[in-house]
């Protein structure tokens, strides 16, 4: 994983613990455990990593992903999403 | 009018609808989301990869980094074949009324997924032959109007 994820990242050595008290919503919190069970970590791993990954990301300005997110509710309603389904040749990844 | 389940196990074309902020009513209602590994990767293909026609010209010009961001599934569990390969082996080919019907490694892992978390199978297109398994399986099928 790049840069801060998994057990050997960069963070892991800064020494000491603080704690960091967030309020979510249940869901959220709810899906948070059932991923962390999947995965198989404790919640409390599993939280720390998915900081260690979002603060890794490059910044993303919130209108470029509502602008992507309104160009894909286009393509959606234009059909082109299922266009694009109907149109994979892989045997295993195609529907019938 | 369909009852709300509790958990739906979801395809691409359902998981567009809520990345694009459009969920259908039913998806709203459910307590749990699932997909599968595979469909969405399929998803992932046509938003990160040039998938060709409509769909990439579409999203052409958008960056990598707002695509990561738009494909992040809050709420939404992602099951499949890493735990699920014997499940899923077992319904690549299942007896329905005398007569064998073969699903590929996409309705296999669906059928596996949907077993696994006792779900109702709401799907964006029809697929006759997922259809059949799952029935004869006890599960519902929803397919959507959109």
């Amino acid at each position: 994983m790049a840069n801060g994820g998994g057990s050997g990242g960069p963070w892991r050595g800064d020494g000491g613990r603080v704690q960091l008290s967030v309020r979510v919503p249940p869901a959220l919190r709810d899906a948070a455990r059932r991923r962390a069970e999947v995965v198989g970590v404790p919640l409390r791993d599993f939280i720390q990593q998915a900081i260690e990954v979002a603060v890794a990301q490059p910044p993303v300005a919130p209108e470029e992903v509502r602008d992507l997110r309104a160009r894909l509710a286009d393509a959606l309603d234009a059909g082109e999403y299922a266009n694009y389904v109907a149109s994979i040749d892989d045997a295993d990844l195609a529907d019938p | 009018m369909t009852p709300t389940p509790d958990v739906a196990v979801v395809d691409d074309g359902v998981l567009v609808g809520i990345l694009a902020g459009q969920p259908a009513p039913l998806i709203e209602q459910v307590d749990r989301v699932v997909t599968t590994s595979l469909w969405h990767y399929r998803l992932c293909r046509a938003v990160l990869a040039d998938a060709g026609g409509p769909l990439a010209r579409r999203l052409a010009g958008a960056s990598t980094a707002a695509r990561l961001s738009l494909l992040a599934l809050p709420g939404i569990d992602v099951l499949g074949l890493s735990t699920l390969a014997v499940d899923a082996a077992r319904f690549s080919a299942v007896l329905v009324d005398d007569q064998t019907v073969r699903l590929n490694a996409l309705g296999a892992e669906a059928v596996a997924v949907v077993m696994a978390t006792s779900a109702t199978l709401v799907l964006a297109t029809e697929n006759p032959n997922l259809r059949r398994v799952v029935s004869s399986l006890g599960v519902d099928l929803v397919v959507l109007d959109r």
